[in-house]
């Protein structure tokens, strides 16, 4: 597969496709990765393609909104679509190069708890496709009973106990904002955290400072995470983000049945309705 | 003064420190390692290779209450009436508190980390096995360094630790305890620092790293260096010498919390103006901070080689590479005028 | 450093606040805002626990108003609008519907108390459905006890 794709990676830098192509390249320990960059035809051998490819590259087009291509996995590929969506990228100026994917593993060599129930093998859309030599069958959607486990555990608890959890968990926050920074859907120019007039969000990590930031942070990927991970990944303290993010998703799909970035063409769901929404809450 | 202990009373010690200070030290939480105040010596991790939040958190805290304010009376917080002792500090995060000491305690000294510098007695741990990303021996100090500590531990095996004091308060700590170092004591000793040394792979020249600096400010090399950052906090908030801070009032207070140079609108001025806002120039200011413009002003590199940036980056950023590949001679031409 | 109290120790067991209770109302002008005001001037009596707060549309009120309100330690909040169909704006309260439908499961997940946060259509001639609005609403916010989750006090961190 690497291989494929390096010979591609060239072919699209040669004929101009693009001028920039972001991609895996191997760390120093030589057997994770980091980002990487090229320009230019020979630096296509530093692309490398395998189990330790986790980062989502989507979110360096926040940045680089031009003439690029992308290798992306079928999790990325969903954040392009959903920033496509929302007018932050046009679809013809990024060339994504979709790299079928049978699952990423974490620093400890474990799986990551999102490949469990990926749905997204082969990413949905792409300009070209890297497949690997023992194709694994089509996108089957598995009966991914396990994919809200955790939420629904946490949802078991009562209404104390889910405070006392949460409590626990933004107590943690220091406030780096990796969170935020490595989302490719958190691409707000001035976050609302910055706002002073009114302030919203507390600025010092006091926990209440700290638990309204999260809140308005998942409460703003509504309709539009599409559980990429990252946030969880990079967070220093472990706070368990996919945890809360993962909540919003169920509800949303079991109200308004809608699964974000699978279909750009779509309205975000909180910027829609339907006659017939639910409203058994209302009085 | 040197003694050699065993770990039994060791923890005996503990106990008995814990009436006159609160000790912190370190514990597993859900597999990170914070330093925190603890009630029992069970709790105390006796060896792990460095915890998550540098020891800076106990002098410059994340979050800091400076002073109340009402109806227009002023009070000043309280400052720490009990004293500290922070046990099992590693020898890097010690000697960062050295380094800080030159901003908080120039000739304008900060009353708030005065108090908990004066307030707090530091017992280190030597460290036997260094990470990979460990390089304090680029800077003058090493794995069994004692400098910035009042006592350092050295684990020697079998259940015994050497103790030497460096300060007077470390002494009067020591005292009475353990037993003298025999010469096989001492040898072993001198062992394990020599393997612990010889296992820090990596290293940076900070003399040459300066000179690149300097004559590489406007090298295109930088465009291409911070494409790979976020622009987070993580490297800034855990790096045991950065010590940028932001204040704010609420609710009657005014606070004190930690800021990062790496931040879109660290720069941003009331006005609007944000000089530093391309990403470029925010990844530099760290680099040039602290090898260049600390060391011109203080005579010291503000780095203490723990790796923390190194192993918490997101993106995996090497730090070291990133000066390592700083071409040498500036490719540019001079500037004009 | 402070003592305060860890977030394991704190009380969090429900407490009545009879007669105490602080709830904020958010209202739009056209219709609820004009329904409480009708509820008034036919000398409707209700429980005077609740500020209103008007705003032009149902849709004008964003999560975070009531996040605030909670965060700022008021015990319960409402938020009334147009019946469906019925909006000045024409489609402003479907998208108040989805929002806090949302927002709601947010709060349910976070740990709030689901007695705390309220929704309600009335329109500008159910000043009776306002009256009957408020006591449930002061009743089922009282029935969650004071809001003790943010202290005034703040801990210092670590």
């Amino acid at each position: 597969m690497v291989e494929q794709l390096r010979q591609k990676a060239k072919e699209l830098l040669r004929n101009r496709k693009v001028e920039l192509i972001i991609g895996y390249q191997r760390s120093n320990n030589n057997i994770f990765t980091t980002p990487c960059f090229i320009e230019t035809e020979d630096e296509v051998s530093r692309l490398v393609w395998d189990k330790h490819c986790i980062y989502n590259l989507s979110s360096y087009l926040k940045e680089i909104k031009k003439g690029v291509g992308i290798v992306a996995k079928g999790c990325d590929v969903k954040s392009i679509v959903a920033l496509i969506q929302e007018n932050q990228i046009d679809r013809d100026q990024v060339k994504i190069i979709g790299v079928e994917c049978q699952g990423q593993v974490d620093e400890k060599g474990q799986s990551l708890e999102k490949c469990q129930s990926c749905q997204v093998h082969i990413p949905g859309i792409y300009d070209v496709l890297i497949r690997s030599k023992t194709p694994l069958s089509k996108n089957e959607p598995e009966e991914s009973a396990e994919e809200y486990s955790a939420v629904e555990e946490l949802e078991a608890k009562s209404t104390p106990e889910r405070w006392r959890f949460w409590q626990q968990q933004f107590e943690k926050c220091i406030r780096c904002y990796a969170c935020r920074q490595i989302c490719p859907l958190c691409y707000c120019s001035e976050c609302i955290t910055e706002k002073t007039v009114p302030q919203w969000i507390r600025p010092s990590p006091s926990l209440r400072g700290n638990t309204t930031w999260n809140v308005v942070r998942a409460f703003h990927l509504a309709g539009r995470c599409i559980d990429c991970g990252e946030c969880e990944r990079v967070c220093p303290v472990n706070i368990p983000l996919r945890k809360l993010n993962k909540k919003l998703q169920k509800e949303i799909m079991a109200m308004f049945n809608y699964m974000p970035g699978f279909d750009s063409k779509n309205k975000p769901p909180l910027t829609d309705f339907r006659l017939d929404d639910p409203e058994e809450f209302v009085r | 003064m040197k003694r050699l202990v065993r770990k039994e009373e060791l923890k005996k010690m503990l106990a008995e420190l814990m009436e006159n200070y609160d000790i912190i030290a370190p514990v597993n939480k859900e597999e990170l390692i914070f330093f925190q105040p603890i009630t029992k010596v069970e709790q105390i991790l006796w060896d792990y290779p460095n915890s998550l939040k540098p020891v800076k958190e106990f002098f410059l805290p994340p979050r800091e209450v400076l002073f109340q304010f009402n109806q227009g009376k002023v009070q000043p917080a309280d400052l720490p009436p009990k004293k500290r002792l922070i046990w099992g500090v590693r020898p890097c995060d010690a000697r960062s508190l050295l380094l800080l000491d030159k901003v908080f305690l120039n000739e304008n000294k900060d009353i708030y980390y005065l108090e908990k510098r004066r307030n707090t007695a530091l017992i280190g741990l030597s460290c036997n096995h260094p990470q990979e990303s460990c390089f304090c021996t680029s800077f003058s100090s090493g794995p069994h360094s004692k400098d910035g500590l009042d006592l350092l531990m050295t684990d020697l095996g079998e259940e015994t630790f050497l103790l030497e004091s460096n300060s007077p308060r470390g002494e009067k700590l020591l005292k009475g305890r353990g037993k003298e170092v025999d010469k096989a004591g001492e040898e072993k000793r001198e062992k394990i620092k020599e393997k612990a040394e010889r296992k820090i792979s990596r290293r940076l020249e900070p003399d040459e790293v300066l000179e690149k600096l300097i004559s590489g400010f406007d090298n295109p090399y930088w465009e291409k260096a911070c494409r790979q950052c976020i622009s987070c906090g993580i490297c800034r908030y855990l790096c045991p010498t950065c010590h940028c801070f932001d204040l704010a009032d609420e609710d009657s207070e005014r606070v004190r919390f930690w800021d990062g140079c790496s931040f879109p609108s660290f720069t941003k001025m009331t006005s609007g103006e944000n000089p530093k806002f391309a990403k470029k120039e925010r990844f530099k200011q760290w680099y040039y901070h602290k090898f260049s413009y600390f060391k011109q002003n203080h005579s010291v590199f503000l780095c203490v080689g723990c790796g923390r940036c190194l192993r918490n980056c997101p993106v995996k950023i090497d730090f070291s590479e990133v000066l390592e590949q700083l071409p040498a001679r500036a490719q540019t031409p001079p500037r004009e005028g | 450093m402070k003592d305060s109290p860890s977030v394991e120790d704190r009380d969090l067991e429900p407490k009545s606040s009879e007669g105490k209770a602080k709830i904020a109302a958010f209202l739009c002008k056209w219709c609820s805002y004009a329904g409480a005001d009708l509820a008034g001037g036919s000398r409707r009596k209700y429980p005077a626990n609740v500020r209103i707060i008007r705003t032009p549309c149902s849709a004008r009120i964003n999560p975070l108003f009531v996040w605030k309100c909670l965060e700022e330690g008021l015990d319960g909040v409402l938020v009334s609008g147009c019946h469906p169909g019925e909006c000045h704006y024409t489609e402003g309260n479907y998208h108040t519907r989805r929002t806090f439908a949302v927002f709601r499961k947010l709060l349910e997940y976070i740990g709030i108390e689901s007695e705390r946060f309220h929704m309600s259509w009335v329109s500008a001639a159910e000043g009776d459905k306002w009256a009957e609005v408020v006591k449930e609403v002061v009743k089922t916010v009282e029935s969650a006890g004071p809001n003790k989750y943010f202290s005034k006090s703040e801990e210092a961190h670590g």
